[in-house]
């Protein structure tokens, strides 16, 4: 009943920002109208250049959502593939991988992104690759001790013992035993995440104008705090949270899953 | 212990092999062709002939791995080329640069460590207590505010409102103040809930009961059988944390124009300065590679039961 009531007040949200947005354009300029205060048109009033603030907002908040999901799905999968491999399946991997991702996850993700927006450009896509490129380490380790816990208890050995195939019992007997613990793990990192794609575009080596993500709206708005601090308050208000939202969902998983 | 040593080094070093050979391709991977844009930056007239001689000159001609060990033995003798916009050596604009980004990296600790000892220490022991509440305020802070915010929002009630500190800039001890302040809540929110849960671990094991039922003080309790119990998880989440402090500067740096190393990145990346990008890699592997060389050995000086070899486990 619970669970109805929140997955309905999702789908309302979501309807509702969905009208909104329809209903003003986030790219329109209008230099007569800029840093105007709240109104029925602009309910959060627009920014320096006269754009809706709100409707900016909200996609701002799709696209960093929606790119932080890409990347922990991403990354999740080539770690659950990789440690499972090297934890379970075929064993013999199992020393090289670990030694790889010992080696990788020392590496800053933030050093490597930086470098790479120098080598493709600023973009999108060089972040994603840049932390994704990271950020696997930390996957494919946990799935590897996970599975390696698991992997000794009765009813994996059962399952050997009836001579069922190593990748199936991985499929069927290992692998549901991890899956609470990974999806823990995934709802805590997208908040991470976020904060990485928000302070990138802070910076300017992130999500490039004209798309709107709350770190560059707050870059942009920081020279009017004095006078406009609405501009700076509503996104940094998004960014936190979303990420105290993650940090909940994340509670709520390990209490569900009780792991 | 030799062994050890000498083993990790080896680890490490193939490492920092790899590595360093990824950043060398990395080059490879802009767009175009290096020749012809050595040639127009020096605006000289391009006929194939003279493309075909440079490529030879420069080595370009050889195979990967020859090309790769002589970069590298150019690395080893601290050249790391020049920048494509200045002209200077990378490694002269690094000096001022790193010296300038560890200073305020080494505030930032400094901070996380004040805040962080007594103050996950305090929540440890005294649950309930007006400390406690201040360290969970804070690694909330920590965790969920970005650095740009915190540090945004400190900058104005402090340099802004109040003009204690300077704004921006790096003059004096003064300008430290902010970022530093700034670097160590971010990075400080972290400690405190590790230093707490480790704490709390260790007081619950039986040699630290066992040794409150034989009457020792609570202030030794602390210092000899705690403490150095709770080390060795601090000291290699220190190891990480250096390498996120190194990717954590950067946001700040350019949000106070700092003139630190992370600054220089951003627009080195913005003006496309290959060279400049390619010896920052460098840099940072060697740095990243050493620090978790130091808490491997560390590690293993403070847990010498975890690597005996005589004793079944």
């Amino acid at each position: 009943m619970k669970q109805r009531r929140f997955i309905i007040s999702g789908l309302a949200i979501f309807v509702v920002m969905y009208a909104l947005t329809s209903m003003v354009d986030p790219f329109a300029t209008n230099v007569t109208n800029r840093l105007a205060s709240p109104s029925l048109h602009h309910l959060l009033g627009t920014d320096h250049l006269g754009r809706d603030v709100l409707s900016r907002l909200l996609l701002a908040g799709g696209i960093t959502v929606g790119l932080s999901t890409v990347i922990i799905l991403i990354t999740a999968t080539v770690g659950i593939i990789l440690g499972t491999i090297s934890g379970f399946v075929y064993r013999k991997l199992e020393r090289i991988v670990t030694k790889v991702t010992d080696a990788t996850i020392i590496f800053p993700d933030t050093v490597l992104a930086i470098v790479l927006a120098g080598v493709l450009g600023p973009s999108i896509q060089s972040l994603v690759l840049a932390i994704s490129l990271i950020k696997w380490t930390s996957y494919t380790r946990l799935v590897h001790t996970l599975v390696l816990q698991e992997s000794t208890k009765g009813h994996v050995l059962a399952a050997r013992v009836n001579g069922l195939s190593k990748p199936k019992i991985a499929l069927r007997h290992v692998l549901p035993a991890v899956c609470p613990h990974i999806l823990v793990v995934m709802s805590l990192d997208l908040g991470k995440v976020i904060l990485l794609i928000s302070a990138f575009s802070f910076i300017g080596l992130g999500v490039q104008l004209p798309l709107p993500e709350w770190g560059g709206m707050i870059s942009e708005g920081r020279h009017y705090l004095a006078t406009n601090p609405a501009l700076v308050f509503w996104p940094a208000f998004c960014i936190v949270l979303t990420i105290i939202g993650s940090t909940r969902l994340s509670t709520k998983l390990t209490r569900h899953f009780q792991v | 212990m030799t062994r050890f040593v000498a083993r990790k080094s080896l680890e490490w070093g193939l490492a920092f092999l790899v590595f360093t050979f990824f950043s060398f391709l990395l080059l490879r991977l802009v767009p175009g062709d290096p020749v012809l844009y050595l040639l127009k930056v020096d605006e000289l007239q391009v006929d194939v002939a003279e493309i075909d001689r440079l490529r030879e000159e420069l080595g370009f001609t050889d195979p990967v791995w020859v090309q790769y060990v002589n970069w590298l033995s150019e690395i080893v003798r601290l050249n790391l080329g020049d920048s494509l916009i200045t002209g200077q050596p990378v490694t002269q604009l690094f000096k001022n640069n790193y010296a300038a980004t560890f200073e305020l990296a080494a505030g930032g600790l400094l901070v996380a460590i004040v805040l962080a000892v007594p103050l996950g220490t305090i929540s440890a022991f005294r649950p309930m207590s007006v400390f406690s509440k201040l360290a969970t305020g804070l690694s909330i802070v920590g965790s969920s505010v970005p650095s740009f915010l915190i540090g945004l929002f400190l900058m104005y009630v402090f340099a802004v409102s109040l003009q204690w500190f300077p704004v921006m800039g790096r003059n004096g001890w003064d300008s430290l103040v902010l970022p530093s302040l700034t670097l160590g809540i971010a990075v400080g929110g972290v400690y405190i809930r590790l230093i707490r849960s480790t704490l709390l671990d260790v007081m619950a094991a039986d040699y630290v009961v066992i040794a409150k039922v034989r009457g020792i003080r609570s202030k030794k309790l602390l210092t000899r059988y705690i403490a150095r119990a709770a080390l060795p998880p601090v000291i290699s989440m220190f190891g990480v944390s250096v390498a996120s402090l190194m990717g954590g500067v950067v946001v700040l740096e350019v949000l106070f124009a700092y003139p630190g190393v992370g600054k220089l990145m951003v627009d080195s990346v913005l003006r496309r300065d290959f060279p400049v990008l390619q010896g920052y890699l460098v840099f940072t592997t060697c740095l990243v590679v050493s620090i978790n060389l130091v808490t491997n050995v560390m590690l293993r000086l403070l847990q010498p039961h975890l690597y005996r070899k005589d004793v079944s486990r």
